[in-house]
């Protein structure tokens, strides 16, 4: 009567029964049978209005690059696995003279059509204003997720989130979005009566109230803060250091290649790990996230038999 | 009976000590880049690539329009060039219109750098084109306030500059590399006051090695690039009815 080993249907029936004796049910025995083995990350960052690819005689990137030819690659990923994720790390707008005459339009147009889930702000994002901003806001149909500026005095005021989450399969994915310190970078009277907060502490603030209070599975940081500095400069691996449930910063600024990504271990020992794409969307960046179901059948394998062995019927 | 019971029992007993886990997954973590190129992807998107298509055609349209005619062939030069002293000087007018000083106290003279100047401005046709290559980077007018001493330092950086650094508001004569004679404002340099200078958010963030800017005692953004002064001052001329011109007026000099 009593297994050592426990199926995924036995799972599935013992979860139905209990179900009675426990009310509400315990959400992880129904997921039980559709368990969402692998998600694709895709991401970019400092795109900077590189529409077009680079131009056939250029030194470094001849014919490469460009809306076009990313929309192709995404399109392709997608036919191959069933979970993607679509994000950006900030500074989409500003580059080359699509972002002068257009103002954005043409980018969160074909970021839309593209199918991205989100993107935080960069710098250059304020590059028009906050009005300009605003503007072109409408052509974006995925919602820019920004956690430490404080728009509540400014037009932009709830036009952006602090955070999301994202289901697919049976994954709670968390994303909260740190930006960059305006002062000295951007003009002051572009960014208006935006608050600039401590990344860190937002930081901290969010990936509680996701894993904690929310039950995401997954922690992702969409940054603009910039990978590292040598100055104390508050950057990707000072979160990365500072915080205990984000597994993942998804970077931007300094235009560094980070290939493969980047695992450094948090105070708890935890691995964080960092992407970046380097500059002007030349590179997609790809991180696959396969859930340890190995791991997870020999946690339940350990319990159960702990039980018997312990019961004397 | 004691099946049946056994059995309840035993489930509870899963469910409670399970539930009183971290039930937190575990993951597989791995990730990498791919270059868009013709190898990784053959194929671009077509309908992308249409969309693409109808901004690009009305974006030439929009760049390939005239803005003004210049009367001459404009280089940047060393020690001054004629692209040099046009930018500053026109740099130095718009921004003494936009400046708005706390002091009441306007800017001294105005500094570029000769790396931002990317190509000559031909005679004729200007083009907005033309502007955005001349200019491609998105540089904000500031000024700075500098003490005199990093103000002598920074006519000792132009002094033994190898490129000419585009300059308005001030003259410099170099012998041998050291500055012989600073005037700014038609006055001699004073190392014992202050210095305002309009410069880009570039060099005031210490590009080209200007360290002389880092630290500076204030720091004030005009909030207008430095293309965009150059298309308003183009824009104006050509609704003047006029062309373009710049000459060259000794403002650096070598002393032989």
């Amino acid at each position: 009567m009593i297994k050592n080993k426990i199926s995924r249907r036995d799972f599935a029936r013992l979860s139905a029964f209990t179900g009675l004796a426990l009310g509400a049910g315990y959400p992880l025995w129904a997921s039980r049978e559709e368990e969402t083995d692998h998600l694709c990350i895709l991401h970019t960052n400092d795109t900077h209005s590189r529409i077009d690819p680079y131009p056939d005689n250029d030194p470094n990137y001849p014919g490469m690059g460009g809306y076009a030819l990313r929309a192709a690659l995404v399109n392709k990923i997608r036919k191959e696995t069933p979970h993607v994720l679509l994000l950006d790390a900030g500074d989409i707008f500003q580059g080359t003279p699509y972002f002068n005459v257009y103002g954005g339009e043409p980018e969160l147009k074909l970021m839309t059509k593209m199918g991205y889930d989100a993107a935080t702000m960069g710098n250059h994002e304020f590059d028009n204003g906050l009005q300009g901003f605003i503007d072109v806001l409408p052509h974006a149909g995925f919602p820019f997720v920004i956690s430490n500026y404080d728009f509540s005095l400014t037009p932009l005021h709830e036009k952006t989130l602090p955070y999301k989450i994202f289901r697919k399969g049976n994954l709670r994915i968390g994303v909260y979005g740190l930006g960059i310190e305006l002062e000295g970078l951007v003009s002051a009277n572009l960014y208006g009566n935006t608050k600039y907060i401590d990344p860190i502490h937002v930081a901290r603030r969010m990936e509680m109230l996701l894993k904690e209070e929310q039950g995401c599975d997954l922690i992702i940081c969409l940054s603009h803060l910039g990978y590292q500095y040598e100055t104390n400069k508050v950057s990707d691996v000072k979160v990365a250091l500072s915080t205990r449930y984000t597994d993942i910063i998804i970077g931007g600024h300094t235009h560094s290649l980070l290939d493969p990504l980047v695992t450094i271990q948090n105070t708890t020992g935890k691995n964080v790990h960092i992407g970046q794409t380097g500059y002007a969307g030349v590179r997609l960046g790809r991180i696959d996230v396969y859930v340890n179901k190995k791991q997870e059948e020999i946690f339940v394998e350990f319990n159960t038999t702990k039980i018997c062995k312990n019961q004397v019927f | 009976m004691l099946r049946i019971g056994g059995k309840i029992i035993f489930i509870f007993l899963i469910v409670f000590c399970t539930s009183c886990k971290d039930v937190s997954k575990d993951f597989n973590i791995s990730g990498t880049t791919i270059l868009l190129n013709e190898e990784n992807v053959p194929e671009k998107d077509l309908v992308f690539d249409s969309i693409i298509h109808l901004y690009r055609e009305s974006l030439e349209a929009d760049m390939n329009r005239l803005l003004v005619y210049s009367s001459h062939v404009m280089e940047r030069g060393t020690p001054e060039g004629k692209l040099n002293n046009f930018v500053a000087d026109l740099v130095f007018d718009k921004g003494k219109r936009l400046y708005n000083p706390d002091d009441g106290k306007s800017f001294d003279f105005c500094l570029l750098n000769y790396g931002g100047l990317r190509v000559p401005l031909p005679k004729g046709e200007i083009t907005y084109a033309r502007v955005f290559e001349l200019l491609p980077f998105e540089n904000e007018m500031v000024v700075l306030t500098i003490s005199g001493e990093k103000t002598l330092e920074l006519f000792q950086y132009l002094a033994r500059s190898a490129v000419g650094m585009p300059i308005s508001g001030a003259r410099l004569v170099i012998k041998d590399g050291l500055p012989e004679s600073i005037r700014i404002q038609g006055k001699e340099f004073d190392i014992n006051r202050n210095y305002k200078v309009l410069t880009s958010d570039y060099l005031a963030g210490g590009g080209d090695n200007m360290d002389f800017f880092l630290q500076p005692l204030n720091y004030e953004l005009l909030g207008m690039k430095v293309r965009d002064a150059i298309i308003a001052h183009m824009n104006q001329v050509h609704l003047r009815g006029e062309m373009i011109q710049s000459e060259l007026d000794g403002r650096i000099s070598y002393l032989q």
